[in-house]
């Protein structure tokens, strides 16, 4: 039992990783004023190009890197298209996200003549490993990183002057320009930042966790992360706990077919599907009840126009 | 006098019907400019020459169009999907929860087809359960701040899966136990009869919108709130019929599917019914949210998505080229600002 | 004393491109260690010449010399480098963050390295003067309106400002912050602080400043010294020569129906805010008669319509409508009965994106479905083509979207479509509001002729004009209360200003 929950433990830092890095960032890019609901798609894109990278190149680190460009160059483009050109964000994310998972499929199938995955990369990040007892516990250096970057986030939110500015962008456009800020230089800075942070959770997927592109690399984890920084009153530091808490389920709906399986030979096939639905049900559940009490920026996803 | 006047604004109709057609199209054909550029682009940085490119575009925006029967069949749900989008659209409303609408409209059509072996039953328990779904996502809305769009992206996914299982565990074909079983015959509805039922709920929606009090103050709610409660109407009433019925017809487009496709069958990967509900969105917005332009523009996009089959066929190509032409286009309609400088400007006053 | 002039302003003149002017040869005087007052009704231009003076504005001419240096300034922060600040009935606060962080929000743009703890020192220095104990870890929108005031004065001192510019400051106070308000600016003109102060009323400026300037349509109409001048005079300058044709109604007796329409009956009504912005109104319309409601802007005219008409809640009093209580009766009822309402923005009235058959139908749909709530387009056409020709609406066609519309034509529509419902009593606000003369002409003759017919119009408008040229009866309205009803024939130029600003003659 103890080495149950220590499986699951570890398993839930190495899950929680993707959603915290994209929490964090999407929690930056709408405390500046801007919603960016694309993230699944760079998951999707920035996995795939990082893949690719890493396949050709031979250093997944490279990959990793190439995956945060990625992911800025999107948000740069997002961030551009809505504030200068007044795009509606929403609207923008869905063509993203659709954009986003064609480019990876028709790359997937021209690159390896596959449908449903890539090859097993040689080679992945390192990650650190020690045992408790008998069990092996696995930790991935990047989920201390994107603790970290919450931490960081957190820190410039709130103690610095630049948070200052970026936070009055998201609630009162108008007064922050009244004050000198440049809203529209800092929604397109936070909105690319945000897509960096995303593109790097999206190369974590392939080369650092699971090892090769598949088409359901992401599978609705880019919107789990907007649920985690809704539920996370758009505060990087509970968007930890949240992200625990997301990926948690995550693992579960992979832990408990196998484990029982294991424990009583069955061989789930069909079942399985239900398992799966957890993430979601638990997110859902957990919307539901946090959406009472959560408080917006005031002028998310608002045009806003200089005078 | 009274006639005089009759004539020359009947002239004056005339003459803003086809400026606003042309605009709508012009606007259009900016955004599929684009699209191919970002294509081109793309396959070249993928290795593939630029005549192997047009190649592909070729295939795609011709061959798409020969079959007739085959566009009759992909196009009759991206009607409905379509639609699904528009509605609530016009209110103001995001229906992302298409996808999952369209799958439990699917699954419940086809079990209800063994049990009446009656398409039209069939097909209206199909509509009914996607309303659900609809009212689902659109009650957490208003009664407790849900936001729409992540609560209609997770019950999509649960749906993909809760389908999934039951096809496997419970409806599942003995001697192909990865897929259902097949409808019964006496179910199934042939090509033409799809499209025909298709088209005429676009045309019935077309005349609730513009021809009904309830579609009125539909269209009054989403153009201007403020107005609509000056008028007195109670938004959020108009708010939930428009996501019953946005959900109403996406499943009602899924439960076309398993009566209309060879073998009549869903399989456990949704394969026959995957991403429809997504490029539905794509088809509301490129026809205006308006139920004609629909039509067409899920005739235009059937023929892309049938020319990407055979892309595959002939150069090797994934078919989900076509998810990257849309998602282009997508982008470049949600930006109303190039348009209005591109477009607009001799069309004013 | 002989005092100082600090600002010079000469020659302003600002024209839009419409050919409207705001402002023609305007000439101030500010002398330094003053409370000079701003005076005049609404458009009279008061608050275009201050944000010119603040360079939000550019004029179209004059010159601006700020101690004998001429300026240009290209925007605000200009104005802000040469220490002018200003206060406007909107602050520009972010009302999401604290104090502190707004403070230092604001500093940041002159200072970039500067730190919290020098914000709260310079804060400090001011906080004897302001009177109050800086509350720096509160969030904005927590504080009272006064104490929000207070910090947006603060922020303005605290970056070096030496003239203050308020912008009728007292529009969002309670009688007891006002005071404070005058002690705490009084307390800045001694300490050499310079200050304009924009109001609308009278008793404001008696009690406050040391020397008006008054403005009358975009002109001056009088300079004075406070302590040599009188309420009456002020109020004579304020609205003289707009009264002048005023009397040509010169009791022409209209017979009316006593029968009465509306009873409005000790009405209360609150804002968003929870401050009171109806208090006590008690009006009745008789049938057959215009009631005219005069004041000026912001005096609660909108939310008494909106009252009325149902889409504000009355927290005491009651309204009864023909004889029925309608206090809590919806807005789609109360016009089912027939009452009818044009409001004074027609982006509210009319829907701007549809048409004009679309809009013709919009508060009367129920005119044009048959039993299966089908719209019978064909009659809702004809009707209209009777209307067009009727208001002699001037369109390209009947299915072009109504924004594109001249504001005179979009008026008719509303006119039209409110009329041939023919309520028992139509409200309308601001009805010839940006209108060309031939429009505005014909509009209220429409007006005139609808009354005569028999029914009754509540008339709310900032044009005195307009008031005085079609009402039976005359209610001036003034911070939500009715401060006066009457015949036309019974007010004077001299009472109608002083009725309008703030004192009852």
């Amino acid at each position: 039992m103890i080495e149950d929950l220590l499986v699951i433990l570890s398993m839930t830092t190495t899950s929680m990783t993707p959603i915290l890095l994209a929490s964090v960032g999407e929690i930056l890019t709408e405390r500046s004023g801007v919603v960016n609901i694309g993230i699944e798609g760079i998951f999707i894109l920035s996995s795939f190009i990082a893949t690719l990278a890493t396949f050709y190149i031979g250093d997944p680190y490279i990959g990793l890197l190439l995956g945060v460009l990625i992911g800025f160059l999107s948000g740069l483009t997002h961030g551009v298209l809505a504030v200068y050109l007044r795009a509606d964000q929403i609207i923008m994310g869905v063509g993203y996200n659709l954009l986003a998972y064609g480019l990876a499929v028709v790359g997937l199938v021209a690159v390896w003549s596959s449908h449903g995955a890539s090859p097993t990369l040689p080679e992945k990040t390192g990650f650190i490993s020690f045992y408790v007892g008998k069990q092996l516990i696995i930790i991935q250096p990047l989920a201390i990183v994107a603790v970290g970057l919450a931490i960081l986030m957190w820190y410039v939110l709130e103690k610095t002057s630049l948070g200052l500015r970026i936070k009055a962008c998201g609630e009162d456009p108008r007064s922050a320009e009244a004050n000198g800020v440049n809203v529209y230089m800092i929604r397109i800075l936070a909105t690319s930042i945000g897509g960096a942070l995303a593109g790097l959770g999206g190369a974590y997927l392939t080369v650092s966790w699971i090892g090769q592109f598949t088409r359901s690399i992401s599978a609705g984890r880019g919107f789990i992360a907007l649920a985690n920084v809704a539920f996370s009153n758009w505060n990087p530091l509970t968007a930890i706990l949240g992200a625990l808490i997301f990926g948690f389920f995550d693992v579960l709906s992979l832990y408990i077919p196998i484990k029982l399986s294991l424990l009583y030979g069955v061989v789930l096939s069909s079942q399985n599907y239900l398992f799966l639905t957890i993430p979601y049900v638990a997110t859902l559940i957990v919307v539901a009840f946090i959406s009472k009490r959560i408080r917006m920026p005031r002028s998310l996803g608002q045009v806003y126009i200089k005078e | 006098m009274a006639r005089g006047i009759f004539n020359q604004l009947f002239i004056k109709e005339i003459y803003n019907k086809i400026s606003y057609l042309i605009r709508s199209l012009a606007e259009s054909a900016i955004a599929l400019l684009l699209a191919f550029l970002v294509d081109t682009l793309f396959l070249l940085s993928l290795g593939y020459d630029l005549h192997i490119i047009f190649r592909i575009f070729g295939t795609l925006f011709v061959t798409g169009y020969s079959d007739l029967n085959y566009l009759f069949i992909k196009s009759s749900p991206y009607i409905a999907t379509g639609l699904a989008f528009s509605i609530p659209m016009l209110v103001g409303i995001f229906n992302i929860g298409g996808e999952g609408q369209l799958y439990i409209g699917a699954l419940t059509a086809l079990i209800i087809s063994y049990v009446t072996k009656s398409s039209a039953l069939s097909i209206l328990a199909g509509s009914l359960a996607g309303a659900f779904l609809g009212l689902l996502i659109i009650l957490g809305r208003v009664y407790r701040n849900i936001n729409e769009v992540v609560s209609a992206i997770m019950l999509n996914w649960i749906m993909y899966y809760l389908v999934a299982y039951i096809i496997t565990s419970y409806i599942y074909d003995p001697y192909a136990p990865y897929q259902s079983r097949p409808a019964p015959s006496e179910a199934t509805i042939g090509s033409l009869q799809m499209f025909i039922y298709s088209v005429s709920i676009a045309i019935l929606i077309y005349i609730v919108l513009y021809y009904t009090a309830i579609g009125y103050r539909i269209r009054v709610i989403g153009k201007s709130y403020k107005a609509a409660l000056y008028a007195g109407f109670s938004p959020s009433r108009e708010i939930i019929y428009s996501m019953i019925i946005g959900g109403g017809l996406a499943g009602f487009g899924g439960s076309l599917i398993p009566l209309g496709i060879r073998p009549y069958v869903i399989d456990n990967t949704m394969s026959v019914l995957y991403g429809i509900g997504f490029l539905g969105i794509g088809i509301g917005l490129l026809g205006r949210n308006n139920p004609i332009g629909i039509i067409l523009a899920s005739l235009f996009i059937s023929g892309l998505v049938i020319g990407g089959e055979n892309v595959e066929r002939l150069t090797g190509v994934a078919p989900e080229i076509v998810d990257v032409i849309i998602g282009v286009v997508i982008i470049s309609l949600a930006m109303p600002r190039v348009y209005r400088l591109l477009v607009r400007r001799g069309v004013f006053q | 004393m002989d005092k100082k002039v600090i600002i010079e302003m000469r020659g302003i003149e600002k024209i839009y491109p419409d050919g409207q002017y705001a402002l023609r040869g305007v000439d101030l005087d500010i002398y330094e260690g003053e409370i000079h007052g701003l005076l005049g009704e609404n458009g009279a231009g008061k608050t275009t010449l201050m944000r010119i003076l603040y360079g939000e504005i550019k004029p179209t001419k004059g010159i601006i010399r700020i101690r004998g240096r001429v300026v240009r300034f290209n925007g605000p922060w200009d104005a802000i480098r040469h220490g002018i600040g200003m206060v406007y009935q909107h602050f520009s606060l972010v009302p999401s963050l604290t104090v502190l962080e707004n403070l230092y929000l604001s500093l940041l743009p002159m200072r970039r390295k500067i730190t919290s703890r020098q914000v709260r020192d310079l804060a400090e220095k001011f906080s004897g003067i302001l009177n109050i104990k800086i509350p720096y870890n509160d969030y904005v929108d927590d504080l009272p309106v006064g104490v929000q005031q207070k910090i947006e004065i603060l922020k303005i001192l605290m970056r070096g400002a030496k003239i203050l510019i308020l912008d009728e400051p007292t529009s969002v106070l309670n009688p007891l912050e006002t005071t404070e308000l005058f002690r705490m600016l009084k307390r800045l003109r001694d300490d050499g602080y310079t200050i304009i102060y924009i109001t609308h009323k009278l008793r404001e400026v008696m009690e406050l400043t040391d020397r008006v300037t008054v403005l009358r349509r975009g002109e001056v109409a009088g300079r004075v010294l406070t302590k040599e001048t009188s309420e009456r005079e002020l109020a004579l300058m304020m609205v003289q020569g707009e009264i002048l044709e005023l009397t040509k109604r010169s009791g022409v007796n209209r017979s009316y129906d006593k029968n009465i329409v509306l009873e409005v009956k000790d009405v209360w009504v609150k804002d968003h805010r929870g401050l009171d912005v109806l208090k006590g109104i008690s009006l009745d319309i008789k049938r057959g008669e215009i009631l005219g409601i005069a004041g000026v802007q912001g005096n609660g005219q909108v939310e008494l319509a909106e009252t009325l008409v149902g889409v504000r809640r009355v927290y005491r009093g009651r309204i009864i409508f023909k004889g029925i209580d309608v206090t809590n009766k919806k807005p789609i009822e109360r016009y089912r009965m027939g009452l009818s309402y044009i409001p004074d923005s027609r982006s509210v009235g009319l829907v701007y994106g549809m048409n004009l058959l679309e809009n013709y139908i919009l508060t009367k749909i129920n005119e044009y479905t048959n039993k299966l709530g089908l719209i019978n387009w064909g009659k809702v056409k004809l009707d209209l083509i009777k209307s067009i020709e009727e208001y002699n609406i001037i369109t390209r066609a009947l299915d072009t979207d109504v924004r594109f519309l001249s504001g005179g034509n979009q008026q008719k529509i509303l006119l039209a479509r409110e009329l041939s419902k023919k309520p028992d009593l139509l409200i309308v606000s601001e009805p010839t509001h940006g209108l060309d003369i031939a429009s505005t002409n014909f509009v209220r003759r429409k007006l005139l002729e609808y009354k005569e017919s028999g029914r009754s119009i509540l008339l709310i408008s900032t044009d005195l004009d307009e008031i005085f040229e079609l009402s039976d009866r005359i209610a001036v309205i003034n911070e939500g209360k009715i401060v006066y009803v009457g015949y036309p024939n019974e007010l004077t130029s001299e009472k109608l200003g002083l009725l309008m600003g703030g004192l009852h003659g």
